[in-house]
């Protein structure tokens, strides 16, 4: 499966765009396997209760997905798409 | 109200520009007792509860008849601010700061900025038995000089964002008077610096992801921040009308030549989809129809009519020629304010980039969907 990042995050992963994420089952899973890659994300990507941030709206193959779906399986074939907008005062 | 702006708020205007002297406090005050200040914020604490779109067509006459657009400006924010911490606040944060903000008494402005992205920020709270210790700086805070609250975002030692409050008389908070910038300067911008500020767990606003608190409050203060120039654009148009009527060149008023006609139609344009835009998006604030972090159509909102408003004044100058130049200084003035929405609550070219990225990200998930079985 895909893992697209943009904008903002784009500096936490080395700004790669698009990460082949190999062995992933659920949506979780493919997020800790791109946080163990680049460990600077996790803290921008999760609050210290583990969920993630709401800054980021995550998507996927174009369904926006709410907290409760982080456990849903994932197909080789899918897209996984964070998107994060933020401002300054 | 027409007596209150006359007498308290433009008599002085042109005076406190020059001197980039801070609105006074007690101006505030007043504002309360005729009910404007208080007029958003809930009837819980007192509070005229009005909803978003109402409160924006008073802010937006507000912005009609105020001279001091520094005035429009903090009269939505402190509010705003107010209102942003009653989400969270515990009953002792309610007594002790909203139910006083009602009536003017405590004015809450927000420190975030530091001239970084948030993730970059180095201002910090550090935790000791059960105390926090509060160290940094923030750069730009408006009205930062009258306010007696700040909703301040620092880090922790786990690289998360936290929202204290921070009391204008805490030991340690170092508040710096900005006096150089070239509009709003009546503002009351300062700088802040903590030195050792030690706190209660009871100042804690939110003790979590404070990212996602504060991207909700420029949500919405993006749009709080832009009725009053609606208002404002309007009473220059119509102030430049007046003046172009009664003005004649070769026996003629102004007003009847195609050049002028063409700009004035062109300004015309400008307002209404300002105001077709602003009222759109408090209708949407009113009808709870947000993303509640980050809207596409509230900060494209912003976006427009800040730039609309800009080279609104580049054209009132084209029509105002020698006089509007020398002769009356409040067409400088609002030009130099309205630059200072550039940069404001998102800056402009921020906000390109964002919804450039959404409107991308937006397109190809709608593909998506059409390729989905």
């Amino acid at each position: 499966m895909i893992v697209k990042l943009s904008g903002t995050l784009l500096r936490f992963v080395g700004y790669k765009k698009e990460h082949i994420i190999g062995e992933a089952r659920t949506i979780t899973a493919a997020l800790d396997s791109l946080t163990t890659t680049y460990p600077t994300l996790k803290s921008i990507l999760y609050d210290t209760h583990g969920s993630v941030r709401g800054a980021h709206q995550l998507f996927l193959n174009g369904e926006q997905l709410l907290p409760e779906d982080m456990k849903r399986q994932l197909q080789e074939t899918d897209c996984l798409e964070i998107l994060t907008a933020i401002a300054g005062g | 109200m027409r007596s209150f702006l006359d007498e308290q708020v433009n008599r002085h205007v042109i005076t406190r520009d020059q001197l980039a002297t801070p609105i006074p406090k007690d101006i505030f005050i007043e504002s309360a007792e005729l009910g404007l200040f208080s007029a958003s914020l809930s009837k819980n604490i007192g509070g005229g509860g009005l909803d978003p779109l109402s409160y924006g067509l008073l802010l937006e006459d507000l912005g009609k008849h105020s001279t001091d657009f520094s005035f429009v400006m903090l009269s939505s924010l402190f509010p705003a601010v107010a209102n942003t911490i009653q989400e969270t606040a515990t009953p002792w944060m309610i007594e002790r700061y909203l139910r006083p903000a009602v009536h003017g008494k405590c004015l809450a402005s927000f420190a975030y900025t530091e001239g970084a992205d948030p993730f970059s920020f180095r201002s910090s709270c550090e935790k000791k038995g059960d105390k926090y210790i509060i160290n940094g700086e923030k750069f730009y805070v408006m009205g930062g000089m009258q306010a007696d609250l700040f909703m301040v975002y620092v880090r922790d030692e786990k690289n998360d964002l936290l929202t204290f409050l921070i009391e204008r008389d805490d030991d340690g908070l170092e508040i710096i008077p900005l006096t150089t910038m070239s509009g709003l300067r009546s503002v009351g911008l300062a700088g802040l610096k903590f030195n050792n500020i030690v706190l209660d767990a009871n100042r804690i606003l939110t003790p979590a992801d404070g990212l996602s608190h504060v991207q909700r409050f420029l949500n919405l203060r993006r749009i709080s921040v832009i009725c009053g120039l609606v208002g404002k654009m309007q009473s220059i148009y119509d102030d430049l009308m007046n003046n172009l009527i009664g003005t004649t060149r070769y026996e003629r008023p102004l007003t009847v030549m195609q050049n002028v006609q063409s700009l004035l139609g062109k300004m015309y344009v400008s307002i209404e989809t300002s105001r077709a835009m602003l009222y759109r998006a408090l209708e949407k604030l009113r009808d709870k129809n947000i993303e509640p972090l980050w809207d596409p159509f509230l900060t494209a909102t912003k976006y427009h009519i800040v730039d609309q408003a800009n080279q609104f004044m580049l054209q009132v100058f084209r029509l105002a020629g020698g006089k509007g130049y020398i002769q009356d200084q409040q067409y400088g003035r609002f030009q130099r304010d309205f630059t200072g929405l550039i940069p404001t609550v998102g800056a402009q070219d921020t906000i390109e980039v964002d919804l450039g990225v959404w409107a991308t990200h937006n397109f190809e998930q709608r593909q998506h969907r059409k390729k989905a079985p």
